[in-house]
């Protein structure tokens, strides 16, 4: 993980980003990758990537009505971007790879159901493979994008307070740091004890990753929450939220096949079912614009703040092959110095003279020997 | 080839499951331990036998230890809020069969000693401190002399008993009490207890160095400890089996440490008189014998994708910690135990290697 300082995240994101609009820089990526690329791939890289930045310009500033049509044009433009810079060719695309289809039956901007298409060349299967999930997405039925919003860490919390549900598809874990090692604990509610439980059945290698789950109740805040510790030899199978706080995300479950899709497709997929609503359905899409009652409103227009943020952030992740990391703590130096305990320092003493001791033994029994 | 003794002890602790008696004593010390049950018609009833099963556990002698209660149940003082009930006829006649088994199988294994010596056979057997208890003359093992065959010949092919029974180190025992013989053996064995795990005591210590350096013994001194250690190895070699065996009959499951309660393996170190480890857990489930300090486990786990360990350990401490913070965890610190059930077998290897004297002996 690379961290960089920054007072404005978005704009130096959005300039890393933006070396891929030079020629220069291109060909230099694809000299140390190996790749011959050829003159139309270089103009249609930078295209891409300039027209990316232009959609997310004008995001940030145009009203609700059109922004998530802006975003999903802009991710669009970037994403494929990046999937011809990754591939070294212009790699085609036929059409989205998916359509929206307005649900009558619920009231919720989120019933919106998304069936996907052309698993070969459907924009979302190529930007998919590209981003190294080579699942054919259409083996899985007719999703809803409640689906997509659910599985989103970022706005979890507001995605059960609107949907009223006792869960989403995301455990955030609060880790400690014991005398015994890590733990990581979910805190829940009488109320969702179960579903939260049983989602994690669904997180994929959990129990390979952890023990048995236990069950406390803090002493002092009396809040219960669930126990988490790796097994001896199980990796990490948590993801980072944007605010940098771990999360465990559970597949779904369509059509009997489990399915655990990536925040970056997660996040695309929402934002072409809400342009689809902004751009062909504006008798729906108008009106919860500007008279919802449900709350949902507050929930779209946060998930399209960390789309923004975000899925520039992925796209350059998955291009230098490390996660790029912005901040704005100042420079400090780096502390080295170690503190050791009471209990270390007992320790360390007895070590020492133990090895005294054992070296004059040694010694003086050689001498007998001799 | 024969089967090691370690192995042979598995096997007959799986015939004793299967014994009739064994599911009966089972089911006996199931409902001992239990302090109430739920009769037919739903009301909680306490057990008649009040707190036995608890007091006979702070000893953890097994069967000999329910034997021991229910003879001085009378003599014993106990705390107010404790109370206990002698066996009826038959739960004693039960338990008995259980300690007899116990008892043939140590008879067996040392039947061949005892005509060298009845001091170093009385020594070696694990109950040999403990005060003597009733036992109706009728009590029979479960186990009969041909089923307990295999795992007594596996005992006398182990190459300690060997080194102790080809050694003719056996008359100068039989030349002192028992008692004598006890305080040689309980110095040493405190000794040794104090060495199991990553310190060893400055004389062991001593000891062990005099062994990695030289070819024979140099003192009747060091002869006797390298006698007494192979003795104290052997004895624990036995009190580990028969500890097995209880738990079989008692239908209580051999504890697992692997990848799905290890938490962290805090210290693994081989040193020159064992291989000592301390293995941080993840609560392991409950069951009524939980007060019963478990004497032998195995460890099987991969601790990393290149690195296999499967080793059975004695068990020298246990702590439990209940935390509401962090959940519940035990840490077990455990010396390894090798095909002969021998804790201590870097120690008893250095001994074997430069051997029991003969003429030594007689010189010195």
């Amino acid at each position: 993980m690379s961290t960089l300082f920054s007072e404005y995240p978005e704009n130096d994101l959005w300039r890393e980003l933006l070396q891929f609009a030079y020629e220069a820089n291109i060909k230099r990526f694809f000299k140390r990758h190996g790749i011959a690329g050829d003159d139309d791939t270089l103009n249609c890289i930078v295209g891409s990537f300039l027209q990316a930045n232009e959609y997310y310009k004008a995001a940030k500033d145009a009203d609700l009505q059109i922004a998530p049509l802006l975003l999903y044009y802009g991710s669009t433009n970037l994403l494929y971007g990046m999937t011809n810079l990754l591939n070294g060719k212009i790699v085609k695309i036929n059409n989205h790879g998916m359509k929206s289809i307005i649900s009558d039956k619920g009231s919720f901007i989120a019933d919106t159901e998304i069936r996907f298409l052309s698993p070969n060349d459907g924009g979302v299967h190529v930007i998919s493979r590209a981003l190294g999930f080579n699942t054919n997405l259409t083996n899985y039925g007719d999703w809803k994008l409640r689906e997509f919003l659910d599985s989103i860490a970022e706005i979890n919390s507001d995605y059960m307070e609107c949907y009223n549900t006792r869960t989403g598809r995301i455990a955030m874990l609060d880790v400690f740091n014991t005398p015994d090692g890590k733990i990581e604990k979910i805190y829940f509610k009488a109320e969702n004890r179960d579903e939260i439980h049983e989602m994690l059945n669904d997180v994929e290698d959990f129990n390979k990753s952890y023990l048995h789950v236990q069950i406390l109740k803090d002493p002092i805040t009396n809040k219960e929450c669930f126990i988490l510790r790796h097994k001896l030899n199980g990796k990490s199978i948590s993801e980072l939220s944007y605010s940098g706080q771990p999360y465990l995300k559970a597949a779904h479950i369509k059509n009997g096949q489990s399915i655990t899709i990536p925040t970056v497709l997660n996040m695309y997929i929402s934002l072409f079912a809400l342009s689809s609503l902004c751009r062909y359905y504006p008798e729906h899409w108008s009106p919860f614009v500007l008279k919802d009652t449900t709350g949902e409103k507050l929930l779209i227009e946060k998930f399209l703040f960390y789309a923004r943020r975000m899925i520039p952030n992925l796209v350059l992740n998955k291009i230098l092959g490390e996660n790029v990391n912005y901040i704005s703590n100042k420079y400090e130096e780096i502390n080295t110095v170690k503190h050791v305990g009471e209990h270390q320092v007992q320790e360390m003493v007895e070590r020492k003279i133990r090895d005294y001791f054992d070296r004059q033994d040694i010694l003086s029994h050689s001498e007998k020997q001799i | 080839m024969a089967a090691d003794f370690r192995n042979e002890v598995f096997l007959a602790c799986k015939i004793l499951q299967k014994k009739d008696t064994a599911k009966k004593i089972t089911s006996l010390i199931d409902d001992l331990s239990k302090s109430s049950k739920f009769t037919e018609n739903e009301t909680e009833q306490n057990n008649t036998h009040g707190d036995f099963a608890y007091l006979a556990k702070q000893s953890n002698n097994e069967f000999y230890s329910y034997l021991f209660i229910d003879d001085n149940i009378d003599k014993i003082e106990l705390p107010q809020f404790l109370r206990a009930e002698h066996l009826a006829s038959d739960e004693r006649n039960l338990i008995e069969s259980g300690h007899q088994t116990l008892v043939r199988f140590i008879e067996l294994c040392l039947a061949d000693i005892k005509q060298h010596s009845d001091v170093l056979a009385t020594a070696l057997n694990p109950y040999f401190l403990l005060k003597p208890i009733k036992i109706n003359a009728n009590a029979t093992s479960i186990l009969s002399d041909d089923e307990l065959l295999p795992v007594v010949s596996a005992f006398k092919n182990g190459r300690v008993y060997k080194t102790l029974i080809d050694s003719n180190l056996a008359w100068v025992l039989s030349k002192l009490d028992i008692n004598t013989v006890g305080t040689l053996i309980t110095t040493a064995e405190r000794e040794v207890n104090r060495s199991l795990g990553d310190d060893i005591t400055h004389d062991l210590k001593e000891f062990t160095l005099k062994l990695a350096m030289t070819t024979k013994f140099s003192s009747i001194s060091d002869v006797m400890l390298a006698y007494s250690i192979l003795l104290i190895a052997l004895r624990e070699s036995l009190k580990m089996s028969c500890h097995l065996f209880f738990n079989a009959i008692c239908g209580i499951d051999l504890l697992v440490l692997n990848n799905d309660n290890i938490i962290n393996i805090e210290e693994s170190i081989s040193t020159t008189v064992c291989k000592f480890y301390k293995v941080l857990v993840q609560e392991i489930s409950i069951n009524t014998f939980d007060d019963d300090m478990v004497r032998v486990l195995l460890i099987d786990c991969d601790p990393s994708n290149e690195e296999h360990i499967h080793e059975f350990g004695m068990i020298i401490a246990e702590t439990i910690s209940f935390s509401r913070e962090t959940g519940k965890t035990t840490k077990y610190s455990f010396v390894t135990i090798d095909k002969e059930m021998i804790h201590i077998y870097p120690l008893t290897e250095a001994i074997m290697r430069i051997g029991l004297p003969d003429e030594q002996i007689t010189k010195c």
